[in-house]
């Protein structure tokens, strides 16, 4: 997996595991909702 | 020495022009204080009440987090140029009470209502109890957006108020949604760090910047 950064008062770091942990999370949540979007669209 | 009436008059200061003043807090020349110099930069420092803090130029992260500092008795932040790196992506928000170490994330710690209307339709979308305040949603490749946040009492001790205002529209710019909404964070404690973020995928151009207004 590319590494993953946020950015801090301008300077780029790299999220830790726990953060990567978490956005992985929210992809997947993401993910779910869009699948929700779509299927009452159909 | 001249009197000050007899000096040659400046109309505009540079930074580095010096000023002349007398620091009341130093007797050493006189009961009154003692003379000294001041460069502009520093008065005008002393003087801002609206001062830009931090620029953060997004190119593929995954937030874009900013420590408060003390000071300012409100924070806004102009956010322009933001897109995220695939579309149907909503724009989250949330604040931190420990300088951005954590970011409140529990169901519950915010609440937020937004009033938006769009090319096609127009909604309110609210939340009394949620993980982050929604600034922007997108179900179809809404991306390119823009936001002006405002923090209004970020030191107070009871719930911190934000009002917001954002701009957002589809790929091809033919649909088109303007939002207006409020939020609070949900806790008798002051904030000290706000993170911006999308609900997947990164932010890749986007300029967000800090201004603190004291």
């Amino acid at each position: 997996m590319e590494k993953l950064y946020k950015k801090v008062n301008g300077v780029r770091i790299e999220l830790t595991a726990k953060e990567v942990e978490e956005y992985i999370q929210r992809q997947i949540e993401a993910a779910k909702l869009a699948a929700e979007e779509e299927s009452k669209t159909e | 020495m001249p009197k000050l009436s007899d000096k040659t008059a400046l109309t505009t200061l540079a930074d580095g022009d010096l000023i002349h003043t007398v620091d009341v807090s130093d007797t050493t020349s006189s009961a009154a204080g003692t003379s000294k110099k001041i460069v502009a930069s520093d008065v005008k420092t002393y003087m801002a009440d609206y001062e830009l803090i931090e620029t953060a130029t997004a190119s593929t992260d995954t937030s874009i987090d900013f420590v408060l500092p003390s000071g300012y008795t409100s924070f806004q932040v102009i956010a322009s140029g933001i897109q995220t790196t695939t579309g149907s992506t909503s724009l989250y928000f949330r604040t931190s009470s420990d300088g951005g170490s954590t970011f409140d994330s529990t169901t519950g710690d915010y609440s937020y209502t937004n009033f938006r209307v769009g090319t096609t339709t127009t909604a309110i979308y609210e939340s009394a109890t949620n993980t982050f305040i929604e600034l922007t949603r997108s179900s179809l490749s809404y991306r390119h957006t823009s936001i002006i946040l405002e923090i209004t009492n970020p030191t107070d001790s009871n719930y911190t108020d934000i009002l917001f205002r954002a701009k957002w529209s589809s790929d091809g710019l033919e649909s088109l949604q303007v939002g207006n909404g409020s939020g609070v964070r949900r806790a008798s404690a002051a904030i000290n760090a706000i993170r911006f973020y999308p609900s997947s995928s990164t932010f890749a151009t986007g300029t967000f910047k800090l201004y603190g207004i004291k």
